[in-house]
């Protein structure tokens, strides 16, 4: 085979590595997104999710509480993880492309 | 002559170099110290590793040189012959899949003239930012060789930078050159790198930081939350 064929080989199986390592973060990662709700003068936060159809609130806290700022800090991490699998995902249909081409 | 990709081919290189006792005396930058860390941070494939057809040799400023060795015969064996321009005087060695390039740091006063480094009979090209990489580079092990690479969090930094250096036309390489940065960044800052990349962004004139914090925020970098209290 040729060496563009090896380096377009080895770029795939790193995507497809890639991709496997951060589907295992993105489900170790909490799930859910953050509900502000008002009550008077105050808002308060709760994590919203699903869980067997139905939609799950979950007291977190107070606005600006340290365990707001905690849950919000990891529920971005989990929206980072994703946007890097969509890009993975992504750059893994053009190598596919390449590799068609190449073989 | 025996055919090599270009992995065997870059570490049949380092493997002469080692050889002949010249390999610390450079710092291997550009594209190919991402295998090296990939290898050292255990084959993590958030780490980007492209075999390209470029290596590039840093030459330290003043040069450390273990040993008299004739580079360009020792690159012949690969189809490596040295191109020059006659222009400015610098040289590489190309074949058609592959190509090294020797660097020097520049001193800033817009000195274009090739170095000459006659114990290896090489012209090294002058580059600005690379004295900084320089004082920071890192012995690292790469399958049987140890060699001299720039910091991770330093890489990162200076592929943003230099992003600045290419042509407009270079779309292209720009649009990978950041990508590869914040991929590694995304990896470093995920372990805990943050305050590396504080401590070297510090260590930069204020010119380079503010050159690149710009760079950073047009491109969305994570790294623009933590360097924004001290640009």
């Amino acid at each position: 085979m040729s060496v563009i064929y090896d380096v377009i080989k080895e770029e795939y199986n790193r995507l497809n590595s890639l991709i496997e390592l951060y589907d295992k973060k993105i489900a170790e990662s909490l799930k859910g997104s953050l509900s502000l709700k008002k009550r008077g003068n105050n808002a308060y936060y709760y994590l919203a999710y699903r869980e067997n159809k139905r939609i799950i609130f979950h007291y977190i806290g107070k606005e600006g509480s340290p365990q707001v700022q905690d849950y919000a800090g990891k529920i971005e991490a989990r929206h980072k993880y994703e946007e890097m699998r969509k890009k993975s995902k992504e750059n893994l249909k053009e190598i596919r492309k390449l590799l068609r081409a190449a073989i | 002559m025996q055919q090599y990709d270009n992995v065997e081919l870059f570490e049949s290189i380092l493997k002469d170099f080692d050889d002949n006792g010249i390999l610390e005396d450079f710092i291997l930058i550009g594209s190919w110290s991402l295998r090296v860390y990939s290898y050292h941070f255990q084959n993590d494939p958030q780490i980007p590793i492209v075999a390209t057809q470029d290596l590039d040799l840093l030459v330290p400023n003043p040069p450390e040189i273990s040993r008299e060795v004739d580079i360009p015969l020792l690159l012949r064996k690969y189809d490596l012959e040295e191109e020059h321009s006659f222009l400015d005087g610098l040289s590489k060695f190309v074949s058609p899949d592959f190509e090294v390039e020797f660097l020097y740091p520049d001193n800033g006063r817009g000195n274009s003239k090739g170095k000459n480094i006659k114990d290896f009979s090489i012209i090294a090209t002058p580059l600005r930012y690379m004295s900084f990489i320089q004082d920071n580079s890192e012995l690292m092990e790469y399958k049987q060789f140890s060699l001299r690479v720039p910091l991770p969090v330093v890489f990162v930094l200076m592929k943003y930078l230099l992003v600045k250096k290419r042509k407009p036309g270079d779309a292209e390489k720009i649009s990978k050159d950041i990508s590869t940065a914040k991929d590694l960044e995304f990896f470093l800052l995920e372990n805990g790198k943050q305050d590396d990349f504080l401590f070297y962004f510090k260590k930069m004139p204020e010119k380079w930081r503010k050159n690149l914090f710009k760079i950073l925020t047009e491109n969305e970098s994570d790294l623009v939350e933590v360097f924004k209290d001290i640009k």
